[in-house]
């Protein structure tokens, strides 16, 4: 049972991460471009100094950056067509300044999400998540449902595969042109589905064997438990969000 | 008292024009060793599904008669709460994984788990299983990219760690090489010697004959034949059902045909025969 997932922050408590995951987000929400732009992404990168693999943690996030945030920001500094002061000008593209901080509010969001949430499983087994959730007394179907689904994606493109050779050695045209590759397609979704639902039923007799269904208390394999400092660090956390919404709120009052 | 009791089980599965069982009866008591045979389709994995309370509150069909665990009938149980007291290895090993576990080690400590035992006896228990199916250079592999033998004695391996009263295995060894069966028919030995009640389905014959305390032959939707082991696999008529003989059996048959060797029982396995052969090749040799 050697960690999969090493660094500092793996060690926490997986709900403690939740906690701030959702904090972040939230306080994302309510401040604007400044909060998630100056703040959570600098210390987002900087936790994830110690998730033990911040190149992995860096490509995707700036993979995610560049899938949505760049689209919503160059719409937003097209179609500004406020008169505020002009910070570039070539030919027919303007970029003015209301329409920069408008793209910056309206992404702060999204980014401080992608930060959060990719550190979060960069640093967290599913697995562990789910042990955690269990522990508060969600239901183990519900953690069932969520860790078969992640296995059986990786199970049915191998499957998949399989099914493609299959066909293939009986005939049926598989590469080529987008045509061929479309057609080809059909014999081979037919037999991916209907053996994944026959193999449902003994998938849920092995379940009833290992006792998935027996009416006791489910121990678990993996020792995932709440040290003081997640206690210490949650209830920080908490406080703090509690403090800066006050602000928040505060500000708009006042 | 009989640990498992069929009373005069009839089924019929919902979309098959027949039945596939007809009024089957047997009582098994506890620490007994029994192997089913019959050839293929003739309905044993069935027999094994009505056993484990699968069957019919798993497999829909209109089933007659009664199935009872330590007196009790197993239709009113819940099929959960029979984890507890019958374990059930069935033929596929390929779909037996939890689909949830990374690793072999966690995939066989999955039942415990559920059975809410604790962290400690888990690991224990576990390590145990691992080392006794000989499979401890699997612990860290991904249960779902073994071989099909590998898979074979994870599965096994998961439900033995649960260490249920009565276990009903199917086939376990269909995909094993004769160093795996022996592997393990000497796991279930060790059952045995535990006082665990065995149910086991085989076509391997001459393991059966080694191992078996008692044999049901099934034929035709019916039990031709429920006998010890030795009785059941030195009587001829068993060809004619589908099945094979221990080749000790066979052997002893032809001899016996040939007029060469006189028995005064068919040996079924190959120590017997070694005893009955052993003083004719001393004194004679003609």
């Amino acid at each position: 049972m050697d960690d999969r997932k090493k660094g500092i922050l793996s060690k926490l408590y997986p709900l403690t991460k939740l906690v701030f995951l959702f904090c972040a987000i939230l306080l994302a929400i309510v401040y604007d471009w400044k909060f998630g732009y100056l703040i959570m992404v600098p210390l987002s990168l900087f936790l994830a100094l110690f998730s033990g693999n911040f190149i992995g943690f860096l490509k995707k996030f700036i993979g995610a950056l560049l899938l949505f945030v760049i689209f919503v920001f160059l719409f937003k500094i097209m179609l500004d067509k406020s008169d505020s002061q002009i910070l570039f000008q070539w030919q027919f593209i303007v970029i003015r300044i209301q329409g920069l901080i408008d793209g910056l509010n309206q992404t702060s969001v999204l980014v401080v999400m992608a930060a959060v949430v990719l550190l979060f499983f960069e640093t967290t087994e599913v697995e562990d998540l789910m042990i955690s959730l269990q522990q508060k007394k969600v239901s183990h179907v519900v953690s069932y449902i969520v860790l078969s689904t992640l296995q059986m994606i990786p199970d049915m493109v191998k499957r998949s595969k399989v099914i493609m050779q299959a066909q293939q050695a009986r005939g049926i045209e598989t590469e080529g042109n987008i045509f061929l590759r479309v057609r080809a397609f059909f014999p081979s979704l037919g037999p991916l589905i209907i053996s994944s639902i026959s193999e449902l039923e003994e998938r849920a007799i092995t379940l009833e064997v290992r006792g998935f269904s027996a009416s006791v208390e489910k121990t678990f394999l993996k020792d995932i438990q709440s040290r003081n400092i997640d206690g210490i660090l949650s209830l920080l956390i908490i406080l703090l969000s509690i403090s800066l919404l006050g602000w928040r709120i505060f500000l708009w009052l006042s | 008292m009989a640990v498992l009791e069929l009373k005069d089980v009839t089924f019929k599965y919902q979309l098959a024009k027949e039945t596939i069982l007809e009024n089957i009866s047997f009582s098994i008591e506890k620490g007994e060793f029994v192997a089913l045979v019959g050839r293929n389709g003739v309905g044993k994995t069935t027999l094994c599904s009505i056993m484990r309370g699968l069957i019919p509150t798993f497999h829909t069909g209109t089933m007659s008669g009664q199935v009872l665990l330590n007196g009790l009938d197993i239709g009113e149980m819940s099929i959960g709460d029979l984890a507890l007291h019958i374990g059930f290895v069935f033929q596929n090993p390929f779909v037996q994984v939890s689909g949830v576990k990374q690793t072999v080690f966690e995939e066989v400590a999955y039942g415990l788990e559920n059975l809410g035992v604790k962290r400690s006896e888990i690991i224990r228990r576990v390590e145990e299983m691992l080392h006794q199916l000989n499979i401890e250079h699997l612990r860290s592999k991904h249960p779902m990219q073994l071989s099909g033998g590998q898979s074979q004695r994870v599965a096994l391996a998961s439900v033995l760690v649960m260490d249920p009263e009565i276990l009903i295995i199917d086939e376990p060894t269909s995909q094993l090489d004769p160093q795996g069966t022996e592997e393990v028919f000497e796991t279930i030995r060790l059952l045995k010697e535990r006082k665990k009640t065995i149910i086991l389905v085989e076509h391997k014959v001459d393991w059966v004959a080694e191992y078996a305390d008692r044999v049901i032959v099934i034929d035709d939707k019916h039990i031709v034949k429920d006998a010890s082991a030795s009785e059941v696999f030195s009587d001829p008529m068993i060809l004619e059902t589908g099945n094979n003989l221990p080749q000790v059996a066979l052997l002893a048959l032809r001899l016996l045909e040939l007029g060469k060797v006189d028995f005064n029982k068919i040996p079924t396995t190959l120590d017997e025969a070694v005893e009955q052969l052993k003083g004719r090749a001393d004194n004679g040799g003609n």
